[in-house]
């Protein structure tokens, strides 16, 4: 294990890892984006008759998929978070990959969203929020009930652990 | 001075001239506007005055009403300030969780000898409570027996005695205001100006650029106005700052209440051997908006490393920074941050995290474990090449930011570690919120004692 990977390890035996729908969410989008751009590049082509125009598009397209997957990929798998026994513990980012303790007795808020999309898929979003605005730790892609589960806990331990400001 | 702590009444009104202070500015604003436009106006004819003393007797109606119905009350442990006249309005905040009590003097109050008492809770401005306006006796006799519950104490307890700390002349903070790197910049500027006037031998160009230089001179006086007659002085109940020219505020920041400082010595103030010492102070968060928030969070506005010790010994009471380890980073820092990699420093002790830096402005931030809320590890793309990570220490809002850049990797995990483990430590042995009362049992609630002891 390099030192960068150490430095990012769970302290636990191993991150909880996020829903996989979150990866298919994605996909979706992508692919979803880069076939409604090849379609108005097909109706451009048909009006001005470069088809050649319409093959390039087709090619640049698809690349910019295959790209787009494996970010997307990766990026699913740099999610990870562990509940210990007092504080929690989220990492993400693959460029600028962060890793944020969050103590239990901080936490002001938890929050649970998921918007039209999210709820299609089938995952939510787990927000923290303590008296401090850098601290910006969220957990995507959890399935409802994880999330509720984890909101409930959280929030249970919030009021257990609670400490002055 | 007893007898009026004694008087303290649980409900009240504020002082009948309130609306007129609170228009004073616009008033005034809106009289010179008529004196200006008042040609225009002839057009209007006799119907003119009509018109004047319709207008005013309609905002007299509506500053009455606005007064009539805003109250505020002292019970269960909250104050309650109600006011609205169609929508009502209930703001609350809870005694127990002040984090700061200012007692304000606006120019044109402090000609009527009334004063605004500001009742700050963490949250910004959504737990930012106001009674204004107060006679100026009455609202330092309520912050007194505010200050006394929030301690612990019965409301009855008479104002605690004060021992001053520090004490700035307006000449030193003119100084420090002049010497600043905003005050360096307005003066090129400045002489930029003069020199294009004189070398064109007109005057437009000074028309055109006095919008930029009273934008430069602003702040500065600014600073200076609200930071002349700067006092410090410390009490049982808290950190007593009393500040301002024109504009007089008076603030109480309870024990406990700061939650990180900062040192900060730009390039020029070297010389004289000047420091500046602010804190966040949970309760003036988010003010960027309204009146400047960094003039709140300062402590002491220019003075020597001397007194701003003396101000650090008692904000971090019994913590000795001096034996920190202060560790450098290592040089292949240089790469990400090739200008200020050398000044990086960060170390703790068994109390607090300290970090410093700064290439012409030197900063020295000091928190302790117990006031962190949450600690973060972050890697950028060059510093993943160059293995290093920064250290993030959250605070609340505020003027200190407690970060440790570009750190050895490995060394970075090792403090996010330590720092997480040793806030828990801090938090558990923590002192209670009411600095006055040992008794744990009194932390569930607030109860008024009634009957005389």
């Amino acid at each position: 294990m390099s030192e960068m990977e150490q430095a990012f390890a769970s302290p636990t035996h191993e991150w909880s890892k996020v829903s996989p729908q979150l990866r298919v969410m994605r996909r979706a989008i992508a692919i979803g984006g880069c076939a409604a751009l090849f379609a108005v590049a097909l109706i451009a082509a048909a009006a001005s008759g470069v088809w050649l125009a319409a093959a390039v598009a087709a090619g640049v397209l698809a690349a910019a998929t295959s790209v787009a997957i494996g970010v997307i990929d990766r990026n699913y798998r740099s999610w990870g978070y562990a509940e210990r026994a007092e504080d929690l513990l989220v990492t993400h980012g693959v460029l600028f990959r962060r890793l944020v303790v969050v103590p239990y007795g901080r936490m002001q808020l938890v929050d649970v969203t998921a918007g039209p999309v999210e709820r299609k898929f089938g995952i939510a979003t787990v927000r923290l929020h303590t008296a401090s605005a850098g601290t910006d730790a969220r957990i995507r892609g959890l399935p409802p009930d994880e999330a509720a589960r984890l909101r409930d806990r959280l929030a249970a331990l919030g009021e257990a652990r609670s400490a002055g400001l | 001075m007893l007898a009026d702590v004694v008087q303290v009444s649980r409900e009240g009104r504020t002082h009948p001239a309130s609306p007129l202070v609170k228009a004073g500015r616009v008033v005034v604003g809106l009289v010179g506007v008529a004196v200006v436009n008042l040609r225009g106006a002839e057009q209007f004819g006799r119907w003119l005055p009509l018109i004047g003393v319709g207008l005013a007797a309609l905002a007299a109606v509506a500053s009455y009403m606005s007064w009539a119905f805003t109250t505020y009350r002292i019970a269960d442990g909250d104050v309650r300030v109600s006011s609205g006249v169609l929508v009502k309005r209930v703001r609350r905040v809870r005694i127990d969780r002040l984090q700061a009590i200012d007692v304000v003097q606006p120019l044109f109050a402090r000609m009527l000898g009334l004063a605004e008492l500001k009742l700050d809770m963490a949250g910004g401005a959504e737990g930012r409570v106001a009674i204004a306006y107060l006679r100026l006796a009455d609202a330092q006799a309520l912050r007194a027996s505010l200050l006394a519950m929030a301690a612990g104490l019965d409301h009855r307890t008479p104002e605690a005695p004060e021992r001053p700390l520090a004490q700035v002349k307006t000449g030193a903070v003119v100084g420090g205001a002049l010497l600043s790197t905003a005050a360096l910049l307005a003066f090129c500027w400045i002489a930029v100006v003069l020199a294009v006037a004189f070398a064109s031998r007109s005057l437009g160009i000074v028309g055109v650029a006095l919008p930029g230089v009273l934008g430069v001179v602003a702040p500065l006086w600014q600073t200076i106005q609200a930071h002349a007659n700067f006092t410090v002085a410390d009490s049982p109940d808290g950190l007593r700052l009393r500040h301002g020219l024109l504009e007089t505020r008076a603030q109480t920041v309870p024990p406990g209440r700061v939650q990180a400082v900062r040192v900060v010595q730009p390039l020029v103030w070297r010389l004289p051997g000047w420091v500046r010492v602010e804190a966040n102070i949970a309760g003036y968060a988010g003010r960027r908006a309204d009146e400047g928030h960094h003039h709140n969070s300062t402590l002491l506005p220019v003075g020597s490393r001397a007194q701003a010790d003396v101000i650090l010994a008692r904000v971090l009471p019994g913590i000795d920074i001096s034996d920190v380890d202060m560790r450098r980073v290592p040089s292949r820092a240089r790469w990400r941050s090739p200008l200020r990699w050398w000044t990086f420093r960060a170390g703790s002790n068994d109390q607090v995290f300290v970090v410093r830096s700064g290439v012409l402005t030197s900063v020295r931030a000091v928190m302790r474990h117990e006031k962190i809320q949450s600690v973060a590890l972050s890697v950028g793309p060059l510093q993943r090449l160059l293995r290093l990570g920064t250290l993030h220490v959250h605070s609340t809002h505020g003027p200190v930011d407690v970060i440790a850049p570009d750190r050895d990797i490995a060394e970075a995990r090792r403090l996010l570690d330590e720092e997480a483990t040793r806030a828990r430590q801090g938090r558990a042995a923590a002192a209670p919120d009411r600095w006055m009362s040992a008794d744990p049992a009194a932390e569930t609630g607030v109860q008024f004692r009634g009957s005389t002891p």
